[in-house]
């Protein structure tokens, strides 16, 4: 999975913010604000991350167990599908 | 033909036949022939933006449709649209926003009430905000909402405000991480990939610079008077 070409983080007062451009922007208004794990996912994403390798990168990271980091990364994934923001 | 208008210091030429647009911006027209920007709207446009409200005439849907497309080059200015009322007094500025419908302009109202003349209504709905070494100033636009309340001058932004209807009279300071959603709701993103950049970047000053509040008021000049209390002090 990659996040399709168009789409930007920034950072504004302190916080990630997501933004479609370009062709992106047709299908897509407005603004997605990240927290620190979701940053975290889409810094893997913008280069190219399967599944395995996005809750490996959480339970790494954060103190939690695997059934929970598999929930919330197959929920993260799902919404950026739905919003037309990766692909397979 | 072309009309070359002046706002919020710069000069904006805009190819147009339409003696409607030539009316609106007649405060702010110059002779100048040094043009910062030029904007020409395409009949795509002026159809597409029809559709969406029908009910208009061509010279009001090509007016809106010339504003956007000035706006959507704005951010490359170091300039940003951002819908608010925005007022001052003493040489303040102070700006309200709200969703549709909440009492922008009846709070605006409120403060004329109360303060009389000191008061000025630089623009009623869609002023430009020129960001210049840290400070930020909102600037007069003809394009300013149904009141027409809008005045060719600018003024230095010194505080936001997003109204709520409450009982009591009351402002509460928003810390900047959260007034960046309720900032990004009254503003329009380019498409652009520079100049979508440029208006988070610009977005992210604003909020670096500009306190932001939540106003809880009832229609009274009482409301008023709270709300310049604290912004005085702002």
């Amino acid at each position: 999975m990659k996040i399709r070409k168009g789409f930007l983080m920034r950072e504004v007062a302190g916080k990630n913010v997501v933004i479609a451009t370009g062709d992106a922007a047709r299908n897509f208004n407005g603004i997605i604000k990240l927290n620190e794990s979701a940053t975290l996912l889409w810094h893997l994403l913008e280069r190219g991350a399967d599944e395995a390798e996005l809750v490996d990168t959480i339970t790494e990271t954060y103190d939690v167990d695997i059934t929970t980091a598999q929930n919330d990364v197959s929920m993260f994934v799902t919404k950026l599908k739905g919003a037309g923001i990766v692909d397979e | 033909m072309s009309i070359v208008i002046r706002m919020s210091q710069l000069n904006i030429e805009i190819d147009t036949q339409s003696e409607y647009i030539k009316k609106k911006c007649s405060d702010y027209l110059t002779d100048s022939a040094d043009i910062d920007m030029s904007v020409k709207v395409t009949r795509e446009e002026i159809e597409h933006e029809k559709a969406l409200s029908p009910g208009y005439t061509d010279d009001y849907y090509e007016f809106v449709c010339v504003y956007r497309a000035i706006c959507m080059k704005m951010p490359l200015y170091d300039r940003l649209l951002v819908h608010s009322a925005v007022i001052d007094t003493d040489g303040r500025g102070y700006a309200f926003a709200a969703k549709s419908g909440v009492g922008k302009t009846t709070h605006i109202r409120m403060w004329k009430q109360a303060f009389g003349d000191s008061v000025s209504i630089i623009n009623g709905d869609k002023p430009i905000y020129r960001f210049e070494n840290g400070r930020i100033y909102a600037c007069g636009t003809p394009w300013c909402g149904k009141e027409g309340y809008n005045i060719n001058r600018e003024t230095e932004l010194k505080a936001i405000c997003f109204i709520n209807r409450g009982e009591e009279n009351k402002l509460q300071k928003i810390e900047p991480g959260k007034a960046s959603d309720l900032v990004f709701g009254q503003i329009i993103m380019p498409k652009s990939a520079d100049a979508a950049i440029k208006t988070l970047e610009l977005c992210s000053s604003l909020l670096k610079h500009v306190p932001v509040y939540n106003l809880w008021c009832d229609i009274s000049t009482d409301a008023a008077h709270t709300a310049k209390k604290v912004l005085e002090l702002a």
